[in-house]
């Protein structure tokens, strides 16, 4: 009893400031334990509606201009279908003859950025699309600019995408010019390091880099930075190659889970007239 | 009252955070209203009711990141004991007081955060910490400062006009 006077009554303070940051360190400890993913769950239900209402919102407001946007390219891109449409046919019939493996689409899944986690170094995105829409963990997302991140946490109705300016997920990824190939890990604010690359490596400033594929999770041929400086590294033996990204993370609105790979002339759109398109798209004629 | 009154500064929080720290950004600097609030209350409430919300903000911010669960609640938690520490020995009401304490809780807050969320990587600790943490600090010590003297404008307003209608 004299110990629980004492830590209880005398030292109130200091023994529950001991206790939550003894409760907080071993959270760090554990591997995400089930009561609170179940906790998570529970959170995520109930900021869904708030954040429905506040997008429905934003969405009111920047609707119209940009439909007047999406027309346009709309337009665009029914031209620039148009020819790749002939490079397709030609493509086919040389992929044919050199017997290569059938080129693959990607089954994209829109969706839009619905919250994000609440602190200033913002590594976490909830999107719309969850369990219904067929979203499982580990499924890549992209945004217009390029790959952003994995599916973290999966619910009913929207999911966490664990973004790639976090130190917890490092990409593999290849110089697209000469195929060098190394590890992009987060730095900070949109800027990478590009990890294992060797002194006699060729990598220059201005190299894109592009997903490789490798680990067969996150597809090949996306670009997640551009090389903005080369040097050596201390040890004289590698070269510290850094990157920005062209993605702006803090302010992703809409973006893209690869829900599965499907052969490309099975892909949407594929044979259809344009004037299904537009109607698709728009909902009327151009 | 008592006790719903914790319920809704976590809701005014997520509230504030969710949606408007956001809109409020400049560049990639965006006041910490988890701290503003965090702050204010824990100098009048004492060290005990601060920290024991700096966990509960803690934690709640823990729960939309869970790669680093834990961490939030942790730096809040600490946050929340000294600055309720400092306010019993300052003047909360001073302005000047508010800002110099909000300022150098966001710096000291960040200082802990930074440093475990680098996994002590000194580099890129401080490339973070002076790019982010200091615009964000001066920007959260100045939105909380307005707040309080908006919030004590409109309390002595209040209290002037009930004392002429009862005159």
């Amino acid at each position: 009893m004299p110990l629980f006077e004492l830590l209880f009554r005398r030292h109130r303070d200091k023994t529950v400031l001991a206790v939550l940051v003894v409760l907080s360190l071993t959270l760090m400890l554990i591997p995400e334990p089930a009561n609170l993913a179940m906790a998570r769950g529970l959170l995520n239900t109930v900021m869904y509606p708030a954040n429905r209402v506040t997008q429905f919102f934003e969405d009111f407001v920047s609707v119209r201009g940009e439909n007047r946007e999406l027309k346009k390219q709309v337009a665009s891109l029914l031209l620039e279908r148009e020819r790749l449409n002939q490079f397709r046919v030609e493509r086919e019939r040389l992929r044919r003859l050199a017997e290569f493996k059938e080129e693959q689409f990607l089954d994209l899944r829109p969706a839009e950025v619905i919250g994000r986690n609440l602190d200033r170094f913002q590594t976490m995105l909830v999107i719309d699309k969850g369990r219904a829409d067929s979203i499982k963990v580990r499924m890549p997302v992209l945004s217009y600019k390029g790959y952003v991140g994995r599916i973290a946490e999966v619910f009913d109705n929207s999911a966490w995408v664990q973004l790639i300016c976090s130190r917890n997920s490092p990409v593999s990824c290849i110089d697209k010019r000469s195929r060098v190939v190394g590890i992009l890990e987060w730095s900070h604010f949109s800027y990478f390091e590009m990890k294992n690359v060797s002194i006699v490596d060729d990598v220059q400033v201005g190299d894109t880099l592009i997903t490789s594929g490798f680990g067969g999770v996150v597809p090949k041929g996306y670009p997640v930075g551009v090389v903005s400086g080369v040097a050596k590294q201390m040890d004289g033996l590698g070269l510290k190659v850094t990157a920005v990204s062209e993605v702006n993370f803090r302010s992703l609105e809409e973006v893209f889970v690869i829900i599965d790979e499907i052969p490309w002339d099975k892909a949407i759109y594929f044979d259809q007239p344009d004037s299904v398109i537009i109607r698709d798209l728009i909902g009327e004629d151009l | 009252m008592k006790r719903i009154a914790p319920v809704s500064v976590l809701l005014v929080f997520l509230f504030l955070q969710a949606f408007f720290a956001r809109k409020m950004a400049i560049g990639s600097v965006s006041p910490d209203f988890a701290l503003l609030i965090l702050v204010y209350l824990a100098i009048y409430k004492g060290p005990l009711f601060g920290s024991i919300l700096g966990f509960g903000i803690g934690l709640l911010q823990d729960l939309f990141n869970p790669s680093h669960l834990g961490l939030n609640a942790l730096t809040k938690t600490l946050t929340g004991y000294f600055t309720g520490l400092a306010g019993s020995k300052g003047e909360p009401d001073s302005g000047l007081f508010l800002f110099a304490l909000l300022g150098i809780t966001a710096l000291a807050h960040d200082l802990v955060y930074l440093l475990i969320f680098n996994g002590l990587h000194l580099g890129k600790f401080f490339v973070a910490w002076v790019t982010v943490s200091l615009p964000s600090a001066v920007y959260t010590a100045v939105v909380g400062v307005v707040v309080h003297l908006l919030v004590t404008y409109a309390a002595t307003e209040a209290v002037r006009n009930i004392g002429k209608a009862r005159s």
